[in-house]
């Protein structure tokens, strides 16, 4: 067995390495291909976007009055960007059982960028939540919602949007990678409730006490969402508000920046840890 | 030749347990090298040290030259690392899996599907290459996981543990086709708890417990440093057990589930008879007597005080964490 003067016979010798492009579209491109092939994946979510959507309308709509504005057109935008939260626990999910399966060992053994790795990871998880949020969004329209909205409005929101699903990604990377096990990361992705529930999606923060009231005012999700609904809505909403849109709108990108710089270093050490 | 791995007291602390204690292991390149040792002996740490998944606390480690803390990125480019879970997706072709893994490794978009078509065609899974990974059995999948590994055509192929929880027949294909490999000329670094597996695979052994290396040599080299010729006894009725192994001496070793019992003796045929006889005097019933070579068993025992934990144990099912992804 032992060969000493036989050089190395190398045909599969690569001839270059791998541009951080290459291994970012590699990853998005796997990742994107196994939820395309697991119709169950992107089924399940839109099934829970869609049921939520309904019972909020439906059941407990008629309960919820909202100053100047029928329940549903209050409802939708808010459910659209907070149920980014919810589809984004899925890929928490993923990254846990892709880790505990010994992926990511093997990624980290390749001469590939660590950051171009888990970008095509987040990417595609991104993806997955705007794919989710438009599919709602239709049904949304379907069940009354109704929007004044340009075009020029619809495009800033819809890029808002992308930029928003992005942002939130990240974080649920960080959960899947710390989580430890895919029971552990689906147990952390209960995070979106409080998250979602203590911030302007299903009702005025006016509405709530004191100590939640400060912090659903300031937290992320109700910059997006003040953002969406008053970019969807116009002056409807806008004149509810405490500040005007242009606030919101700096506000929550400056809160997207925030996420993925506090995420970005925080991934990449769980994704390095022995 | 510049040797392949070299490692000088290394050691790997996680909190307060010494995965590594100081461990100085030289693997010379162009050869098979076995790691041997029980459970927790630190044979993955090391493994993952190399592969740089796990940086050592203290000592030095070079890889094909390249010292893992400094140079990662060469050493990556040097090894293959496959496991014993079978990181490939099953949503996706055996082809697919080993282009995206081959693109990583630094091919261009046609020189990996050529690489990728090559090793389907040297793991003996050109006809499964385009169904889903998802219907492979077992033993498929790890040989594509293998395969994985090779795309990128690394002087050094790490193992860790390839073979564990496959069944016979897949745990003999996979032998085979690393024996392949290691005629075309890669170097083999792998663990495994199998001795069977280190004696048919390795040029080299490497025996290693509670993060040392024990003892390493060539499989003969081994057998012989335990020296003593073995006597095997196996009794007709296990209650005999106890009685027998105390008439035996302080050094006899029994195993209960066989009802056998092995003394190591140096007095060749002459001393075995004496055995039986003296055992048949405390009428107790033997089954089998035999005077035999040690095996790396033997060796194992003797070097560690411990057996070998696992043994080949069909489990077909194991290993495929990936199923759940």
């Amino acid at each position: 067995m032992t060969t000493t003067s036989t050089p190395a016979v190398r045909p599969n010798a690569p001839t270059g390495r791998a541009s951080a492009f290459t291994t970012l579209s590699a990853v998005a491109v796997r990742t994107a291909l196994k939820i395309a092939r697991s119709p169950q994946i992107l089924g399940i979510a839109v099934v829970q976007s869609v049921l939520f959507l309904l019972m909020f309308r439906y059941v407990l709509g008629g309960a919820i009055g909202v100053r100047g504005l029928s329940y549903v057109d209050f409802l939708v935008p808010g459910f659209i960007v907070s149920g980014l939260l919810f589809t984004g626990g899925g890929g928490a999910v993923a990254v846990a059982e892709e880790a505990a399966a010994g992926l990511y060992d093997r990624l980290r053994s390749l001469p590939v960028s660590s950051v171009a790795v888990l970008a095509g990871r987040a990417v595609t998880d991104a993806g997955l939540m705007f794919v989710v949020g438009l599919v709602t969004l239709a049904v949304g329209f379907g069940v009354g919602f109704r929007t004044g909205a340009g075009p020029g409005h619809w495009l800033v929101a819809i890029a808002l949007l992308v930029l928003y699903a992005v942002a939130l990604a990240g974080i649920f990377v960080w959960l899947g990678l710390v989580s430890g096990s895919a029971q552990a990361a689906q147990g952390l992705s209960i995070l979106a409730v409080p998250f979602s529930f203590l911030s302007s999606a299903f009702v005025p923060v006016e509405t709530m006490p004191g100590v939640l009231q400060a912090f659903a005012s300031w937290q992320p999700l109700t910059f997006m969402v003040n953002t969406w609904r008053g970019l969807l809505l116009g002056d409807r909403v806008t004149a509810t508000f405490d500040h005007p849109l242009g606030f919101y709108l700096v506000g929550s990108l400056i809160w997207s920046a925030v996420l993925l710089g506090v995420a970005a270093p925080l991934i990449l050490r769980a994704y390095r840890s022995d | 030749m510049e040797p392949i791995v070299e490692a000088h007291g290394l050691v790997k602390r996680y909190g307060d347990v010494l995965a590594l204690d100081g461990l100085d292991l030289v693997a010379p390149a162009g050869q098979v090298l076995a790691l041997l040792g029980p459970n927790g002996a630190g044979k993955t740490t090391l493994v993952r040290s190399i592969a740089t998944l796990t940086r050592p606390t203290e000592g030095t480690l070079r890889v094909a030259g390249h010292d893992v803390r400094t140079h990662p990125e060469q050493v990556r480019r040097a090894i293959g690392l496959a496991g014993q879970y079978a990181a490939v997706e099953p949503s996706l072709t055996g082809l697919e899996n080993l282009r995206m893994v081959a693109r990583l490794f630094g091919h261009g978009r046609r020189e990996a599907k050529a690489a990728s078509e090559r090793v389907l065609e040297q793991m003996g899974l050109t006809d499964a290459g385009r169904r889903l990974v998802k219907t492979y059995s077992g033993g498929m999948r790890r040989r594509l996981d293998l395969g994985a590994s090779l795309v990128g055509s690394p002087r050094l192929l790490l193992l860790d543990e390839p073979t564990t929880g496959l069944d016979p027949r897949s745990r003999n294909e996979l032998w085979t086709a690393l024996e392949e490999l290691v005629e075309q000329g890669t170097d083999v670094l792998l663990t495994t708890q199998y001795l069977e597996e280190a004696d048919r695979l390795a040029d080299l052994i490497a025996i290693i417990d509670h993060g040392r290396l024990v003892a390493s040599g060539t499989a003969d080299e081994l057998k012989s440093r335990a020296g003593r010729d073995v006597v095997d006894l196996q009794v007709r009725e296990a209650d005999d057990l106890d009685r027998a192994a105390g008439c035996l001496g302080p050094e006899s070793i029994v195993d209960r589930s066989t009802q056998r019992i092995t003394v190591p003796v140096t007095g060749g045929a002459d001393e075995m008879l004496a055995l039986a006889r003296a055992l048949s005097e405390q009428r107790v019933p033997l089954a089998d007597v035999a005077l035999r070579r040690p095996t790396l068993d033997d060796v194992f025992l003797a070097l560690t005080g411990r057996p070998a934990e696992a043994r080949p144990e069909p489990e077909t099912e194991r290993g495929l964490a990936g199923d759940a992804a």
